[in-house]
C-alpha cells in the first residue's frame, strides 16, 4: 500500500479541474452578450451571477493546486511554469467575469448597426478559447510525451493558430471601435466608452487564450 | 510430545501466518492498477495474481529460501545447537511478523524482506555472538538491497526510452504497439520459463543446462508471443488525425500489456517473498528431520513447504488481498498501463533475477526505485519524493527492532522449553 503514496494526486489532473470551471464561466459570454442585445438585462445578471460564482470555484481549484505543489513533489516540467500556466488560465475566467461586470454595473444597449460586429468579435474570440481549451485538454498527453513527436508539434500548431485568430481578433476591435466613434453625435458619450470598454473585455479572452498557449509553448521550448 | 515437535508445528503456524500476510497486503500492488483501469475485473485479478505468485514460490522460491534458512547463520555454529537454532528461527518469524503488523497498523512503508533477515540476524547474534554469522553473505544481501532499486531503476530506464518513448513520439502509435506488445509478452514469457526451468525443476527431476532451459524459454516465449498477437489484433484501431486522439486509441492495448506485466510481477514477488515466510520454517524442518542427530548441510528445500508457502499466500490474496486491491483501484493515482509499464517491468525482472541469485531483495523497495527511474527519465506526471526519505527511515528502524525483538523472543521461548 505505501508504495502508493509515491504517486501524489497529480497537478496536470487538478489544471484539468480548473480548466472546468473556467469553461463554466466562458460558456455564459455567448448567450450573455445575446441576452444583452435583446435588452434582457435581468438574464444578463443572471450570467453574470453564474459567472461568478464559477470564478469563484476556480479560485479555490487554484489554491488547491498551488497546496498540492510541496517541495518533495517531483514533477516532469518546471514548478515556475506550471504555475504561470495555472495563473494565466485563470485570467481566462478574469476576463468572462470582467465582461458581466460591464455589462451589469449599467444597463448600456448595444445600437443596432454594431451588434453583428460585437456578436462577430465574440465568436473571433471564443474560437480562440475553444483551440485552447483543446490544447489544456491534452496536456496530460503532451507530459507523457515528454514535450516532443508529432503530438508536441500539434500543439505548437494550435498555438500558432491561437496568435493568428488573436491577430485577427484585434483587428476586427479596431474596426468595431472605429464603426462605434462614427456614432459619436447619435448616442452618449458615456455609451461610447462602455461599448468601447465592452468591446476591448470581449478582446481580452482571445488575449489571455494567446497568453496561456505562450506559456504552454514556454514548457515545450525547454 | 517432544519440545521439537512442539517448535515445528509452531514454526508452521507462524509461517503460514506470514505467507497469508504477504499474500494480504504485498501482491495487490500490482493488479490494483489494473482492476483501476478497469482492464480487469477484480475475480479475474485475483485468479491471475494467485496463478503467478503461487508459480513463483513454487518453482523459484526455493533459491531464496534457502539463503534465509542457512545463508546468513555460520552453519557449525547452528548445528552443534539444533533445537536453539530452531527455537530462534521460530522466534524470527514471529518477530518479523509483530513488526509487519506494527508498521502497517502505523503506515510505514517497510519491507517483510528486511525484517526477516533483520530477525534471523538478531537471533545469529544472541546465540553465538557476531560470529554467528556469516557476514560475506549477510554483506552481500545488505549490498543487494542497495543495488536492486537502481538497478531496477535503470533497467526500467532503459525500457521506458527504448520501448515507451517510442510509442509517445511515432505518428502511428497503435500500430507500432500492436507489434511491440507481442515482443514485450515474448520476452516476459522467455525470462518466466528460464528462471523456472533453468536447473529449476528440481522437484519435476529435471535438471536442464542453460542452452536447453533458453530452448524452452524461446518456445513458450513465441507461443505467449503469438497468442498476445491474436488477442491484440481484435482491438479495433479507427482512423484518426489528431495525435493526441490517436494517442489515447492505444489505452486498451497498453491495457493488455498491463496485465501481463503485472502478471510477471506477482510471479517475480512470489519467487522473492515465499522465502520470507518459508525460510526460518525450512531451517526449523530440517532440525526436526534431523531428530537431534547432526544437521545435513545442503539437503534441498522440501516441495511441501514451498507449496505451503504459495498455498497460503494464495488465501491470503482470496481472503484480504482483494479488498486491498479494490482500495487501490478506487485510488486515482497518476500510474495508468502506459507509464506503468516500464517501472513494473524493470522491477519485476531485478526481482527475478536477484530471486536466481539466492539474494532476497524488497519487491516494493525495487519497484519504488524503478518509478523513480522512469519519474526522472519525466515518465511520471508527479511524484512525492517524501516517501524515499520514509523508506530510508524504515531501513533504519527495522533491522535494530526486529533484531532486538527475536532476541527477547528467543530467550523467551528458551526459557519455557528449558533448552
Amino acid at each position: 500500500m505505501s508504495i502508493l503514496r509515491l504517486f501524489a494526486s497529480s497537478p496536470f489532473e487538478s489544471l484539468q479541474e480548473l480548466l472546468e470551471k473556467i469553461d463554466v464561466c466562458v460558456s455564459h459570454i455567448d448567450p450573455m452578450l445575446r441576452a444583452n442585445i435583446a435588452a434582457d438585462f435581468d438574464e444578463v445578471k443572471n450570467h453574470f451571477r453564474a459567472i461568478t460564482k464559477a470564478e469563484h470555484e476556480a479560485d479555490l481549484v487554484k489554491g488547491q493546486i498551488r497546496g498540492k505543489l510541496p517541495r518533495t513533489l517531483f514533477l516532469p516540467i518546471d514548478r515556475w511554469h506550471f504555475l504561470e500556466i495555472i495563473a494565466s488560465a485563470d485570467k481566462i475566467a478574469d476576463a468572462a467575469e470582467d465582461l458581466g461586470y460591464l455589462l451589469t454595473v449599467r444597463h448600456t444597449h448595444i445600437p443596432e448597426s454594431l451588434t453583428g460586429e460585437f456578436v462577430s468579435l465574440m465568436e473571433k474570440s471564443l474560437a480562440s478559447y475553444a483551440l485552447i481549451k483543446e490544447v489544456v485538454d491534452g496536456f496530460g498527453v503532451l507530459v507523457d510525451a515528454g514535450f516532443a513527436g508529432p503530438i508536441a508539434e500539434e500543439f505548437v500548431e494550435k498555438t500558432v493558430r491561437i496568435d493568428h485568430l488573436e491577430w485577427e481578433t484585434d483587428k476586427q476591435m479596431y474596426k468595431l471601435t472605429q464603426h462605434l466613434f462614427e456614432l459619436e453625435n447619435q448616442i452618449s458619450v458615456i455609451d461610447i466608452i462602455m461599448l468601447r470598454d465592452i468591446a476591448r473585455e470581449i478582446a481580452r479572452l482571445a488575449d489571455a487564450s494567446e497568453s496561456l498557449g505562450k506559456k504552454i509553448r514556454r514548457v515545450l521550448a525547454n | 510430545m517432544e519440545h521439537i515437535q512442539i517448535i515445528f508445528i509452531l514454526s508452521i503456524i507462524f509461517g503460514a501466518y506470514m505467507a497469508w500476510n504477504i499474500g494480504a497486503n504485498d501482491v495487490a500492488n500490482a493488479f490494483g492498477t489494473s482492476v483501476g483501469s478497469k482492464a480487469l475485473t477484480i475475480g479475474a485479478a485475483v485468479g491471475l495474481a494467485a496463478i503467478f505468485e503461487f508459480a513463483g514460490a513454487y518453482f523459484v522460491g526455493a533459491h531464496v529460501t534457502e539463503t534465509i534458512r542457512s545463508g546468513m547463520v555460520d552453519h557449525d555454529i547452528v548445528s552443534a545447537e539444533p533445537v536453539l537454532f530452531a527455537i530462534g528461527m521460530t522466534a524470527a518469524l514471529l518477530s518479523a511478523a509483530i513488526w509487519l503488523n506494527l508498521a502497517s497498523k502505523w503506515g510505514w512503508p517497510v519491507s517483510t524482506t528486511h525484517s526477516i533477515v533483520g530477525a534471523v540476524i538478531g537471533f545469529g547474534l544472541v546465540l553465538a555472538g557476531t560470529a554467528a554469522i556469516n557476514w560475506p553473505k549477510v554483506w552481500q544481501v545488505v549490498m543487494s538491497w542497495v543495488i536492486s532499486p537502481v538497478a531496477g531503476a535503470l533497467l526500467s530506464v532503459l525500457v521506458y526510452l527504448a520501448f515507451v518513448l517510442p510509442i509517445y513520439r511515432s505518428r502511428e502509435p497503435g500500430k507500432l504497439l500492436r507489434r511491440l506488445v507481442p515482443l514485450a509478452t515474448g520476452l516476459v514469457f522467455f525470462l518466466l520459463t528460464l528462471s523456472m526451468v533453468f536447473k529449476g525443476l528440481k522437484n519435476l527431476k529435471m535438471n536442464l543446462s542453460f542452452g536447453q532451459a533458453s530452448l524452452w524459454g524461446l518456445a513458450i516465449g513465441l507461443l505467449a508471443a503469438v497468442v498476445t498477437y491474436l488477442i491484440i489484433k481484435r482491438i479495433p484501431l479507427k482512423e484518426e488525425t489528431d495525435p493526441v486522439k490517436k494517442f489515447k486509441q492505444t489505452e486498451p492495448i497498453f491495457a493488455v500489456l498491463q496485465i501481463i506485466t503485472a502478471s510477471y510481477t506477482a510471479f517475480a514477488h512470489g519467487a522473492n517473498d515465499v522465502a520470507n515466510a518459508v525460510g526460518p520454517l525450512a531451517a526449523v524442518h530440517s532440525v526436526w528431520k534431523a531428530h537431534g542427530a547432526e544437521l545435513v548441510a545442503k539437503a534441498p528445500v522440501p516441495n511441501w513447504i514451498l507449496l505451503l508457502g504459495g498455498v497460503f499466500i494464495v488465501i491470503g490474496l482470496a481472503t484480504f488481498g482483494y479488498r486491498v486491491m479494490q482500495t487501490i483501484g478506487r485510488k486515482i493515482t497518476s500510474i495508468t498501463p502506459s507509464r506503468g509499464f516500464a517501472a513494473e517491468f524493470g522491477a519485476a525482472t531485478t526481482v527475478l533475477i536477484c530471486s536466481r541469485l539466492s539474494l532476497p531483495v524488497s519487491t516494493t523497495h525495487t519497484l519504488v526505485g524503478a518509478v523513480i527511474g522512469v519519474g526522472l527519465a519525466r515518465g511520471m506526471r508527479s511524484l512525492d519524493m517524501k516517501v524515499v526519505r520514509d523508506i530510508g527511515a524504515s531501513w533504519l528502524y527495522t533491522i535494530p527492532f526486529t533484531a532486538v525483538l527475536t532476541i527477547l523472543l528467543f530467550l523467551g521461548m528458551r526459557a519455557i522449553f528449558g533448552a
